[in-house]
């Protein structure tokens, strides 16, 4: 009863958000609309102050960039939230690792940690569980960023193993003494189990440069339970 | 090219009628209608070249007025509008009939190349 609970609760969350992303998309959609009639109508405009022109011209592109950056972020947390519509579907590492970092970039720069992503193109697609994928990898990320120092790396890296694909999630800087999980022993017992659930091979070691390097091997054909 | 008649067909009224703006200033003959029952009734009083059906709608879904409007009036190409951010509902709306999909918010150069490319094929089929 207890995991069915979760579950719904995974759903319930899914479905706000879905909803929100839906409806934020709606909202850029007619203020981009409504300055690019505002951009039309000014160039269409002959008379005028020129300066005033070019005032309102650079407003209405900033307008837009903002536009842009706010609907991809909504676009990828739309998609996070559809990824738990059902337990199991096709996906792409390289898409899933994507659009959950642009979500996680904040984060990071709060720390002034960065990510650098080396992703191989046309990696096979999995058949595996998502969500629980993005939850590992979100996990996984989050305690390097706990740990690690300012102006440390995480480097990502993907590359096809067979019909697998394996994922390197590596720190490349200092260890801060005094960070860390508030329960890392924890932690680690539901990574643990979560990996098992989603059929994900999931090992650590310390890499040539004294970072912590996590391994990934995600299974290409999950099996339903 | 003559000029397309375009009917755009959402319940957001603002993002409908900025876009019609829009296009009108460009060329095209637009119109508007901000639910799918009136979208289904504007077809017919006037029948439009290319539709921009918004998919999710209060009173009917984007899916039934895209199957309606084909099983009427097969040769009206339409182009389905997405606030989705993945292409899995797009790609369902093609395999219903529509002949392509762009997501909100748009870029009115790939939508106008979308309506033309919907137009010529509207032509083709008309012959």
């Amino acid at each position: 009863m207890e995991n069915k609970l979760r579950e719904s609760q995974l759903v319930f969350l899914g479905k706000l958000l879905a909803g929100y992303t839906h409806e934020l998309k709606n909202h850029l959609a007619i203020i981009n609309e409504s300055s690019g009639l505002m951009d039309d109508l000014l160039m269409m405009s002959e008379e005028g102050d020129e300066k005033l022109h070019l005032r309102f011209r650079k407003i209405i592109v900033t307008i837009g960039e903002r536009i842009s950056a706010a609907n991809i972020m909504a676009m990828y947390l739309n998609r996070i939230a559809h990824r738990m519509d059902s337990p199991l579907s096709h996906c792409n590492v390289n898409d899933l690792l994507t659009e959950e970092l642009a979500l996680m970039e904040r984060f990071g720069a709060m720390k002034n940690i960065s990510f650098d992503k080396n992703l191989q193109k046309e990696i096979p697609s999995v058949y595996n569980n998502p969500s629980l994928l993005q939850f590992i990898i979100f996990s996984l990320v989050n305690d390097l960023m706990e740990r690690l120092t300012s102006g440390s790396v995480i480097r990502f890296s993907s590359s096809a193993r067979g019909d697998d694909v394996v994922l390197h999630i590596e720190s490349v800087g200092p260890f801060d003494s005094d960070g860390g999980a508030v329960d890392s022993g924890l932690m680690v017992q539901i990574l643990d189990f979560a990996a098992e659930k989603a059929d994900i091979s999931l090992s650590q070691n310390v890499s040539s440069g004294a970072g912590l390097n996590n391994i990934l091997t995600i299974s290409s054909k999950m099996m339903a339970s | 090219m003559d000029k397309i008649h375009v009917l755009i067909i959402d319940d957001e009224v603002e993002f409908a009628e900025a876009l019609a703006e829009r296009l009108e200033l460009r060329g095209y003959l637009p119109k508007t209608a901000d639910s799918g029952r009136g979208g289904l009734e504007a077809v017919g009083v006037a029948l439009p070249d290319v539709i921009l059906l918004d998919l999710k709608m209060p009173d009917m879904s984007g899916f039934d007025v895209l199957v309606e409007v084909k099983k009427k009036y097969p040769t009206v190409e339409v182009i389905m509008l997405t606030g989705h951010g993945a292409s899995s509902s797009g790609i369902k709306s093609m395999e219903r009939g529509a002949f392509d999909f762009i997501m909100k918010p748009v870029d009115l150069g790939e939508l106008m190349e979308k309506i033309k490319q919907a137009y010529r094929k509207r032509l083709a089929n008309s012959m």
